[in-house]
Protein backbone atom coordinates (compact mmCIF):
# COMPACT_ATOMS: atom_id res chain seq x y z
CA UNK A 1 0.00 0.00 0.00
CA UNK A 2 1.28 3.42 -0.91
CA UNK A 3 1.42 6.00 1.81
CA UNK A 4 -0.42 9.21 1.11
CA UNK A 5 2.77 11.24 1.34
CA UNK A 6 4.63 9.37 -1.37
CA UNK A 7 6.14 11.27 -4.31
CA UNK A 8 5.86 14.68 -2.74
CA UNK A 9 9.57 15.27 -3.33
CA UNK A 10 11.75 15.25 -6.45
CA UNK A 11 13.14 11.91 -7.64
CA UNK A 12 15.99 10.64 -5.52
CA UNK A 13 14.81 12.21 -2.27
CA UNK A 14 12.11 9.68 -1.42
CA UNK A 15 13.83 8.75 1.84
CA UNK A 16 12.81 12.19 3.18
CA UNK A 17 9.09 11.80 2.39
CA UNK A 18 8.25 10.92 5.97
CA UNK A 19 9.38 14.38 7.09
CA UNK A 20 7.33 16.35 4.58
CA UNK A 21 4.07 16.64 6.47
CA UNK A 22 5.67 18.18 9.56
CA UNK A 23 8.79 19.94 8.31
CA UNK A 24 8.08 21.12 4.75
CA UNK A 25 6.44 24.32 5.88
CA UNK A 26 6.39 27.69 4.16
CA UNK A 27 7.62 30.69 6.15
CA UNK A 28 10.47 31.11 8.61
CA UNK A 29 8.12 31.75 11.55
CA UNK A 30 6.13 28.64 10.78
CA UNK A 31 9.27 26.51 10.51
CA UNK A 32 10.50 28.00 13.75
CA UNK A 33 7.22 27.24 15.49
CA UNK A 34 7.33 23.65 14.24
CA UNK A 35 10.81 23.24 15.67
CA UNK A 36 9.92 24.79 19.01
CA UNK A 37 6.82 22.62 19.31
CA UNK A 38 8.50 19.32 18.43
CA UNK A 39 9.94 16.92 21.00
CA UNK A 40 13.74 17.05 20.96
CA UNK A 41 14.08 13.39 19.87
CA UNK A 42 12.01 14.06 16.77
CA UNK A 43 14.02 17.13 15.93
CA UNK A 44 17.19 15.08 16.28
CA UNK A 45 15.84 12.34 14.04
CA UNK A 46 14.97 14.85 11.33
CA UNK A 47 18.30 16.65 11.79
CA UNK A 48 20.32 13.45 11.37
CA UNK A 49 18.46 12.31 8.27
CA UNK A 50 18.26 15.73 6.65
CA UNK A 51 21.87 16.66 7.27
CA UNK A 52 22.98 13.60 5.31
CA UNK A 53 21.07 14.84 2.26
CA UNK A 54 21.44 18.61 2.68
CA UNK A 55 24.43 19.21 0.42
CA UNK A 56 22.96 17.05 -2.30
CA UNK A 57 19.55 18.70 -1.99
CA UNK A 58 21.07 22.18 -2.21
CA UNK A 59 23.14 21.20 -5.25
CA UNK A 60 19.99 19.91 -6.89
CA UNK A 61 17.89 22.95 -5.94
CA UNK A 62 20.50 25.45 -7.10
CA UNK A 63 19.34 24.96 -10.69
CA UNK A 64 15.93 26.45 -9.80
CA UNK A 65 14.95 30.06 -9.24
CA UNK A 66 14.13 30.50 -5.54
CA UNK A 67 10.83 32.26 -6.13
CA UNK A 68 9.58 30.03 -8.94
CA UNK A 69 10.22 26.51 -7.80
CA UNK A 70 7.91 23.69 -8.88
CA UNK A 71 5.87 22.19 -6.07
CA UNK A 72 8.10 19.19 -5.31
CA UNK A 73 11.24 21.28 -5.35
CA UNK A 74 9.58 23.81 -3.07
CA UNK A 75 8.83 21.06 -0.57
CA UNK A 76 12.47 19.98 -0.66
CA UNK A 77 13.56 23.62 -0.18
CA UNK A 78 11.34 23.89 2.90
CA UNK A 79 12.86 20.71 4.30
CA UNK A 80 16.36 22.11 3.74
CA UNK A 81 15.43 25.34 5.52
CA UNK A 82 13.83 23.41 8.37
CA UNK A 83 17.20 21.71 8.87
CA UNK A 84 18.48 25.11 9.97
CA UNK A 85 15.69 25.27 12.55
CA UNK A 86 16.50 21.78 13.76
CA UNK A 87 20.15 22.80 14.09
CA UNK A 88 19.23 25.59 16.50
CA UNK A 89 17.83 22.93 18.83
CA UNK A 90 20.49 20.28 18.25
CA UNK A 91 23.67 22.35 17.85
CA UNK A 92 22.97 25.26 20.17
CA UNK A 93 20.33 24.70 22.83
CA UNK A 94 20.37 20.93 23.23
CA UNK A 95 16.64 21.18 23.64
CA UNK A 96 13.77 22.21 21.38
CA UNK A 97 13.97 25.91 22.11
CA UNK A 98 15.75 28.61 24.07
CA UNK A 99 15.82 27.35 27.65
CA UNK A 100 13.76 29.27 30.22
CA UNK A 101 12.17 31.52 27.62
CA UNK A 102 8.55 32.48 27.04
CA UNK A 103 6.65 30.59 24.39
CA UNK A 104 4.86 30.19 22.02
CA UNK A 105 4.95 33.47 20.19
CA UNK A 106 6.50 36.30 22.10
CA UNK A 107 8.96 36.89 19.26
CA UNK A 108 7.80 37.10 15.66
CA UNK A 109 9.83 37.39 12.50
CA UNK A 110 8.32 39.49 9.74
CA UNK A 111 9.60 39.46 6.21
CA UNK A 112 8.11 40.76 3.01
CA UNK A 113 9.50 37.81 1.08
CA UNK A 114 8.15 34.49 2.16
CA UNK A 115 10.11 31.38 1.29
CA UNK B 1 46.00 49.16 32.98
CA UNK B 2 42.53 49.10 31.50
CA UNK B 3 40.76 52.10 30.03
CA UNK B 4 38.22 53.92 32.11
CA UNK B 5 35.30 54.80 29.88
CA UNK B 6 33.13 55.97 32.76
CA UNK B 7 35.68 58.56 33.78
CA UNK B 8 36.43 59.68 30.23
CA UNK B 9 32.68 60.23 29.69
CA UNK B 10 32.68 62.54 32.71
CA UNK B 11 30.36 60.33 34.72
CA UNK B 12 30.38 59.69 38.44
CA UNK B 13 31.15 56.17 39.62
CA UNK B 14 28.51 56.02 42.32
CA UNK B 15 25.45 53.86 42.67
CA UNK B 16 22.60 54.51 40.21
CA UNK B 17 19.02 54.59 41.55
CA UNK B 18 16.51 52.19 39.94
CA UNK B 19 13.32 54.07 40.79
CA UNK B 20 12.84 55.34 37.24
CA UNK B 21 12.34 51.76 35.98
CA UNK B 22 9.28 51.22 38.12
CA UNK B 23 7.81 54.64 38.83
CA UNK B 24 4.84 56.18 37.03
CA UNK B 25 6.13 59.61 37.99
CA UNK B 26 9.32 59.04 35.97
CA UNK B 27 7.37 57.49 33.12
CA UNK B 28 5.24 60.64 32.91
CA UNK B 29 8.40 62.76 32.93
CA UNK B 30 9.85 60.66 30.12
CA UNK B 31 6.70 61.26 28.09
CA UNK B 32 6.61 65.01 28.75
CA UNK B 33 10.32 65.83 28.70
CA UNK B 34 11.72 63.23 26.33
CA UNK B 35 9.40 61.49 23.86
CA UNK B 36 7.12 64.50 23.33
CA UNK B 37 10.11 66.77 22.74
CA UNK B 38 12.92 64.95 20.96
CA UNK B 39 13.34 63.88 17.35
CA UNK B 40 12.27 60.25 16.98
CA UNK B 41 13.49 57.94 14.25
CA UNK B 42 10.71 56.28 12.24
CA UNK B 43 12.96 54.13 10.07
CA UNK B 44 14.58 54.65 6.72
CA UNK B 45 13.42 56.56 3.66
CA UNK B 46 13.54 53.16 1.97
CA UNK B 47 10.44 52.29 3.99
CA UNK B 48 8.56 54.74 1.71
CA UNK B 49 10.68 54.53 -1.45
CA UNK B 50 8.16 55.75 -4.04
CA UNK B 51 5.63 58.57 -4.36
CA UNK B 52 2.34 57.32 -2.92
CA UNK B 53 4.05 55.06 -0.36
CA UNK B 54 3.12 55.48 3.28
CA UNK B 55 3.79 53.96 6.69
CA UNK B 56 1.98 54.30 10.00
CA UNK B 57 4.02 54.24 13.20
CA UNK B 58 2.65 54.13 16.73
CA UNK B 59 4.25 56.13 19.51
CA UNK B 60 2.26 54.65 22.35
CA UNK B 61 3.72 56.72 25.17
CA UNK B 62 2.44 59.89 23.46
CA UNK B 63 -0.78 58.19 22.31
CA UNK B 64 0.28 59.17 18.79
CA UNK B 65 -0.28 57.39 15.51
CA UNK B 66 2.00 58.92 12.88
CA UNK B 67 1.29 58.74 9.17
CA UNK B 68 4.42 59.26 7.06
CA UNK B 69 3.87 59.79 3.35
CA UNK B 70 6.02 60.13 0.26
CA UNK B 71 4.22 62.77 -1.81
CA UNK B 72 3.82 63.09 -5.57
CA UNK B 73 6.39 65.86 -5.57
CA UNK B 74 8.93 63.63 -3.80
CA UNK B 75 8.70 65.20 -0.34
CA UNK B 76 8.38 63.18 2.87
CA UNK B 77 5.57 64.44 5.11
CA UNK B 78 4.17 63.35 8.45
CA UNK B 79 0.71 63.81 9.95
CA UNK B 80 -1.23 62.77 12.98
CA UNK B 81 -3.26 59.81 11.79
CA UNK B 82 -6.44 61.31 13.24
CA UNK B 83 -9.54 62.25 11.27
CA UNK B 84 -10.48 65.87 11.86
CA UNK B 85 -14.17 64.88 11.87
CA UNK B 86 -14.61 62.75 14.98
CA UNK B 87 -11.13 61.53 15.67
CA UNK B 88 -10.99 58.07 14.20
CA UNK B 89 -7.75 56.86 12.68
CA UNK B 90 -7.78 57.64 8.99
CA UNK B 91 -5.35 54.91 7.93
CA UNK B 92 -5.75 51.47 9.44
CA UNK B 93 -3.04 49.60 7.53
CA UNK B 94 0.56 49.81 8.77
CA UNK B 95 1.95 50.46 5.31
CA UNK B 96 0.92 50.75 1.71
CA UNK B 97 1.62 52.24 -1.67
CA UNK B 98 0.06 54.13 -4.58
CA UNK B 99 -2.07 56.34 -2.36
CA UNK B 100 -2.90 59.77 -3.69
CA UNK B 101 -5.54 60.32 -1.01
CA UNK B 102 -6.52 58.91 2.36
CA UNK B 103 -10.20 58.25 3.07
CA UNK B 104 -11.29 57.78 6.66
CA UNK B 105 -13.27 54.51 6.75
CA UNK B 106 -15.73 55.91 9.33
CA UNK B 107 -17.56 58.61 7.31
CA UNK B 108 -15.38 58.85 4.18
CA UNK B 109 -13.77 62.20 4.89
CA UNK B 110 -10.97 62.28 2.32
CA UNK B 111 -7.56 63.89 2.63
CA UNK B 112 -4.93 64.66 0.03
CA UNK B 113 -1.90 62.40 0.11
CA UNK B 114 0.15 65.38 -0.97
CA UNK B 115 -0.49 67.99 1.68
CA UNK B 116 -3.02 66.42 4.06
CA UNK B 117 -5.73 68.91 3.11
CA UNK B 118 -9.35 67.84 3.42
CA UNK B 119 -10.50 67.42 -0.17
CA UNK B 120 -13.90 65.77 0.14
CA UNK B 121 -16.62 65.33 2.75
CA UNK B 122 -19.49 62.94 2.16
CA UNK B 123 -22.96 64.43 2.41
CA UNK B 124 -21.28 67.78 2.92
CA UNK B 125 -24.40 69.94 2.48
CA UNK B 126 -25.83 68.65 5.77
CA UNK B 127 -22.96 70.18 7.80
CA UNK B 128 -23.22 73.62 9.37
CA UNK B 129 -20.63 76.20 8.29
CA UNK B 130 -17.97 73.53 7.70
CA UNK B 131 -14.69 75.19 6.74
CA UNK B 132 -12.76 72.43 4.99
CA UNK B 133 -9.63 74.58 4.82
CA UNK B 134 -9.36 74.33 8.60
CA UNK B 135 -9.81 70.59 8.66
CA UNK B 136 -6.67 69.23 7.02
CA UNK B 137 -4.73 66.47 8.76
CA UNK B 138 -2.63 67.90 11.57
CA UNK B 139 0.94 67.90 10.36
CA UNK B 140 3.99 66.75 12.29
CA UNK B 141 7.49 68.12 11.77
CA UNK B 142 9.50 65.67 9.73
CA UNK B 143 13.06 65.62 8.43
CA UNK B 144 15.66 63.18 7.16
CA UNK B 145 19.32 62.54 7.88
CA UNK B 146 21.45 60.22 5.75
CA UNK B 147 18.44 58.17 4.72
CA UNK B 148 16.94 58.05 8.23
CA UNK B 149 13.47 59.40 8.77
CA UNK B 150 12.69 61.45 11.88
CA UNK B 151 9.64 63.21 13.30
CA UNK B 152 9.16 65.60 16.19
CA UNK B 153 5.81 65.61 17.97
CA UNK B 154 6.30 69.00 19.62
CA UNK B 155 4.37 71.63 17.63
CA UNK B 156 6.56 74.32 19.25
CA UNK B 157 9.86 72.54 18.61
CA UNK B 158 12.73 74.93 17.92
CA UNK B 159 15.63 72.48 17.56
CA UNK B 160 16.42 71.30 14.04
CA UNK B 161 17.16 67.63 13.42
CA UNK B 162 20.71 68.60 12.50
CA UNK B 163 21.18 70.40 15.82
CA UNK B 164 19.57 67.54 17.68
CA UNK B 165 21.97 64.99 16.20
CA UNK B 166 24.90 67.39 16.52
CA UNK B 167 28.26 65.62 16.54
CA UNK B 168 26.62 62.22 16.13
CA UNK B 169 25.27 63.36 12.76
CA UNK B 170 28.73 64.41 11.60
CA UNK B 171 30.37 61.31 13.00
CA UNK B 172 28.05 58.90 11.16
CA UNK B 173 27.58 61.03 8.07
CA UNK B 174 27.88 59.19 4.77
CA UNK B 175 27.92 55.64 6.07
CA UNK B 176 27.19 53.51 2.98
CA UNK B 177 24.44 51.33 4.47
CA UNK B 178 24.11 48.17 2.38
CA UNK B 179 20.90 46.31 1.51
CA UNK B 180 18.58 49.09 2.66
CA UNK B 181 15.77 47.93 0.40
CA UNK B 182 15.12 44.69 2.23
CA UNK B 183 14.38 44.56 5.93
CA UNK B 184 13.36 41.67 8.13
CA UNK B 185 11.81 42.49 11.49
CA UNK B 186 11.72 40.68 14.77
CA UNK B 187 9.00 42.24 16.91
CA UNK B 188 7.82 41.61 20.45
CA UNK B 189 5.75 43.22 23.19
CA UNK B 190 7.72 42.94 26.41
CA UNK B 191 6.64 43.33 30.01
CA UNK B 192 9.36 45.67 31.15
CA UNK B 193 10.24 49.33 31.32
CA UNK B 194 11.71 50.64 28.07
CA UNK B 195 15.03 51.48 29.72
CA UNK B 196 15.55 47.86 30.79
CA UNK B 197 15.48 47.02 27.07
CA UNK B 198 17.75 49.91 26.10
CA UNK B 199 20.19 48.74 28.77
CA UNK B 200 20.11 45.17 27.46
CA UNK B 201 21.27 46.31 24.04
CA UNK B 202 23.80 48.84 25.36
CA UNK B 203 26.40 46.68 27.03
CA UNK B 204 28.43 43.60 26.19
CA UNK B 205 29.16 42.55 29.78
CA UNK B 206 26.26 40.08 29.65
CA UNK B 207 27.04 38.48 26.29
CA UNK B 208 29.53 35.76 27.32
CA UNK B 209 27.16 34.70 30.11
CA UNK B 210 23.55 35.11 29.03
CA UNK B 211 24.32 34.18 25.44
CA UNK B 212 26.95 31.58 26.28
CA UNK B 213 25.64 29.13 23.71
CA UNK B 214 24.33 31.39 20.95
CA UNK B 215 26.75 34.27 20.34
CA UNK B 216 28.94 34.33 23.46
CA UNK B 217 31.87 32.47 21.86
CA UNK B 218 32.00 35.06 19.07
CA UNK B 219 32.14 37.99 21.52
CA UNK B 220 34.66 36.71 24.05
CA UNK B 221 37.82 34.63 24.10
CA UNK B 222 40.41 33.13 26.41
CA UNK B 223 42.43 36.34 26.25
CA UNK B 224 39.34 38.52 26.91
CA UNK B 225 36.75 36.33 28.63
CA UNK B 226 34.48 39.27 29.44
CA UNK B 227 34.61 40.78 25.95
CA UNK B 228 35.51 44.30 27.04
CA UNK B 229 34.43 47.47 25.23
CA UNK B 230 36.85 48.57 22.55
CA UNK B 231 35.82 52.20 22.22
CA UNK B 232 33.36 54.87 23.40
CA UNK B 233 32.29 58.07 21.66
CA UNK B 234 29.84 60.55 23.20
CA UNK B 235 28.00 63.28 21.29
CA UNK B 236 25.53 65.21 23.44
CA UNK B 237 22.74 62.79 24.33
CA UNK B 238 23.89 60.26 21.73
CA UNK B 239 26.75 57.80 21.95
CA UNK B 240 28.53 54.93 20.28
CA UNK B 241 30.42 51.92 21.61
CA UNK B 242 32.47 49.25 19.90
CA UNK B 243 32.33 45.65 21.07
CA UNK B 244 35.00 43.01 21.27
CA UNK B 245 35.02 40.21 18.73
CA UNK B 246 36.89 36.97 19.07
CA UNK B 247 39.28 36.91 16.10
CA UNK B 248 39.91 33.24 16.71
CA UNK B 249 36.25 32.27 16.60
CA UNK B 250 35.68 29.15 14.58
CA UNK B 251 32.45 27.26 14.40
CA UNK B 252 32.89 24.12 16.52
CA UNK B 253 33.23 21.02 14.35
CA UNK B 254 30.10 19.40 15.76
CA UNK B 255 27.95 22.35 14.61
CA UNK B 256 27.68 20.80 11.20
CA UNK B 257 24.72 22.78 9.91
CA UNK B 258 26.26 26.06 11.01
CA UNK B 259 29.44 25.11 9.14
CA UNK B 260 27.36 24.34 6.08
CA UNK B 261 25.50 27.65 6.38
CA UNK B 262 28.68 29.68 6.69
CA UNK B 263 30.74 27.71 4.14
CA UNK B 264 32.25 30.17 1.71
CA UNK B 265 31.58 33.15 3.99
CA UNK B 266 34.57 35.38 4.52
CA UNK B 267 34.03 35.57 8.27
CA UNK B 268 32.52 33.00 10.56
CA UNK B 269 31.45 35.69 12.99
CA UNK B 270 27.82 35.02 13.78
CA UNK B 271 26.83 38.52 12.75
CA UNK B 272 27.98 38.16 9.16
CA UNK B 273 24.84 38.72 7.16
CA UNK B 274 26.49 39.06 3.84
CA UNK B 275 29.73 39.64 2.09
CA UNK B 276 30.31 41.87 -0.86
CA UNK B 277 31.98 45.05 -1.96
CA UNK B 278 29.14 46.93 -0.22
CA UNK B 279 30.21 45.50 3.09
CA UNK B 280 33.84 46.34 2.36
CA UNK B 281 32.85 49.98 1.77
CA UNK B 282 30.88 49.96 5.00
CA UNK B 283 33.89 48.73 6.99
CA UNK B 284 36.08 51.47 5.55
CA UNK B 285 33.92 54.31 6.89
CA UNK B 286 35.72 56.14 9.74
CA UNK B 287 32.72 55.78 12.07
CA UNK B 288 32.78 52.01 11.68
CA UNK B 289 35.17 50.52 14.24
CA UNK B 290 36.23 54.10 15.04
CA UNK B 291 38.88 52.95 17.51
CA UNK B 292 40.41 50.75 14.79
CA UNK B 293 40.45 47.82 17.18
CA UNK B 294 41.99 44.63 15.84
CA UNK B 295 39.53 42.67 17.95
CA UNK B 296 36.35 44.43 16.82
CA UNK B 297 33.00 42.82 16.23
CA UNK B 298 30.43 45.62 15.98
CA UNK B 299 29.43 49.16 16.86
CA UNK B 300 26.32 50.17 18.76
CA UNK B 301 25.32 53.69 17.73
CA UNK B 302 22.58 55.01 19.97
CA UNK B 303 20.42 57.87 18.81
CA UNK B 304 18.82 59.16 21.99
CA UNK B 305 16.53 57.96 23.40
CA UNK B 306 15.39 54.73 21.76
CA UNK B 307 16.99 54.02 18.38
CA UNK B 308 20.14 51.95 17.96
CA UNK B 309 21.94 51.67 14.63
CA UNK B 310 24.25 48.67 15.01
CA UNK B 311 26.95 47.99 12.46
CA UNK B 312 28.93 44.78 12.19
CA UNK B 313 31.37 43.34 9.71
CA UNK B 314 28.53 41.96 7.63
CA UNK B 315 26.02 44.77 7.57
CA UNK B 316 23.76 46.80 9.83
CA UNK B 317 20.62 46.36 11.89
CA UNK B 318 18.54 48.49 14.25
CA UNK B 319 16.86 48.18 17.61
CA UNK B 320 13.80 50.32 18.40
CA UNK B 321 12.35 50.45 21.86
CA UNK B 322 8.96 52.08 22.35
CA UNK B 323 7.52 52.62 25.84
CA UNK B 324 3.88 51.62 26.20
CA UNK B 325 3.51 51.70 29.96
CA UNK B 326 5.87 51.94 32.89
CA UNK B 327 6.34 48.17 32.69
CA UNK B 328 5.43 47.42 29.08
CA UNK B 329 7.33 48.15 25.87
CA UNK B 330 7.39 47.34 22.20
CA UNK B 331 10.64 46.15 20.72
CA UNK B 332 11.62 45.85 17.08
CA UNK B 333 14.88 44.55 15.71
CA UNK B 334 15.15 45.22 12.00
CA UNK B 335 17.94 43.85 9.92
CA UNK B 336 18.80 44.69 6.41
CA UNK B 337 19.91 41.74 4.34
CA UNK B 338 20.23 41.12 0.62
CA UNK B 339 17.68 39.02 -1.18
CA UNK B 340 19.10 35.48 -1.27
CA UNK B 341 20.17 34.57 -4.77
CA UNK B 342 19.95 30.83 -4.47
CA UNK B 343 19.21 27.99 -2.09
CA UNK B 344 22.56 28.28 -0.30
CA UNK B 345 21.98 31.99 0.23
CA UNK B 346 18.53 31.25 1.63
CA UNK B 347 20.02 28.56 3.89
CA UNK B 348 22.59 31.00 5.27
CA UNK B 349 19.95 33.67 5.84
CA UNK B 350 17.61 31.25 7.60
CA UNK B 351 20.49 30.45 9.96
CA UNK B 352 21.44 34.08 10.51
CA UNK B 353 17.89 35.21 11.25
CA UNK B 354 16.89 32.21 13.33
CA UNK B 355 19.90 32.48 15.60
CA UNK B 356 19.29 36.19 16.10
CA UNK B 357 15.64 35.49 16.90
CA UNK B 358 16.81 33.06 19.58
CA UNK B 359 19.35 35.57 20.90
CA UNK B 360 16.56 38.13 21.12
CA UNK B 361 14.40 35.58 22.92
CA UNK B 362 17.20 35.09 25.46
CA UNK B 363 17.38 38.85 25.96
CA UNK B 364 13.64 39.34 26.17
CA UNK B 365 13.04 36.59 28.69
CA UNK B 366 15.86 38.13 30.65
CA UNK B 367 14.53 41.69 30.69
CA UNK B 368 11.12 40.58 31.93
CA UNK B 369 12.81 38.83 34.84
CA UNK B 370 14.84 41.96 35.47
CA UNK B 371 11.70 44.10 35.58
CA UNK B 372 10.06 41.74 38.07
CA UNK B 373 13.17 41.86 40.21
CA UNK B 374 13.25 45.63 40.15
CA UNK B 375 9.55 45.84 41.02
CA UNK B 376 10.14 43.67 44.07
CA UNK B 377 11.88 46.67 45.60
CA UNK B 378 14.76 44.55 46.85
CA UNK B 379 17.37 46.73 45.24
CA UNK B 380 17.10 50.50 45.23
CA UNK B 381 20.39 51.18 43.44
CA UNK B 382 22.61 49.49 40.87
CA UNK B 383 26.33 48.84 41.01
CA UNK B 384 27.55 49.36 37.47
CA UNK B 385 30.97 48.49 36.12
CA UNK B 386 32.97 50.31 33.48
CA UNK B 387 31.70 48.22 30.56
CA UNK B 388 28.16 49.20 31.52
CA UNK B 389 29.02 52.84 30.93
CA UNK B 390 26.06 53.41 28.60
CA UNK B 391 23.59 52.16 31.20
CA UNK B 392 25.01 54.73 33.56
CA UNK B 393 25.09 57.42 30.90
CA UNK B 394 21.43 56.94 29.97
CA UNK B 395 20.42 57.73 33.56
CA UNK B 396 22.78 60.68 33.59
CA UNK B 397 21.23 62.04 30.37
CA UNK B 398 17.65 61.44 31.47
CA UNK B 399 18.44 63.34 34.66
CA UNK B 400 19.28 66.35 32.48
CA UNK B 401 16.05 65.97 30.50
CA UNK B 402 13.76 65.45 33.52
CA UNK B 403 14.73 68.79 34.97
CA UNK B 404 15.09 70.78 31.79
CA UNK B 405 12.58 73.34 30.59
CA UNK B 406 13.31 72.82 26.90
CA UNK B 407 14.95 70.42 24.48
CA UNK B 408 17.53 73.06 23.65
CA UNK B 409 18.57 73.33 27.30
CA UNK B 410 18.61 69.57 27.78
CA UNK B 411 20.94 69.11 24.81
CA UNK B 412 23.25 71.84 26.05
CA UNK B 413 23.40 70.17 29.42
CA UNK B 414 24.05 66.74 27.88
CA UNK B 415 27.25 67.91 26.23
Amino acid sequence: MKSSTENLLPDGFGDLEKFVSYWAVKGINERRFQRCDAPFDEIKRFYDAMYERADEAMDYLSQFNLSEMPEKEQKLLHLVLSLVQASMAVEIHNESRVPMSPWPDSVRIRSAILL
Amino acid sequence: MHSNFTESAGLSKGLVPVESYISQKFFDLERDKVFSKVWLCMGRIDDVPNPGDYIVRDIEICKASVLVTHTKSGAIRAYHNVCMHRGNQVVWEKKGSRKTMFRCPYHAWTYSGNDGSLIAVSDEEYFFDLDKKKCGLKSIECDTWDGWLFINLNPDNDVSLQDYLGGMGNFMSGIPYPNTQRAIDIEAIINCNWKVLVDAFSESYHIPFLHSKTIGPSFSSKSDPAGHLQNLECFGPHHSISLYGNPEYKTPANQKVELLAYAGMESENVLSAAQSQDVEDLRNHPAVNPGKSKTWSMDINEVFPNYHIDIGGGGFWTHEIWPIDVNKSRYIMRFYVPEPEDVRGAFHQEHYISRLADVVLEDLANVERTQRGLESGVITHMNLQDNEVLVRRLHHLLGKFYGSESLKKAIQESA
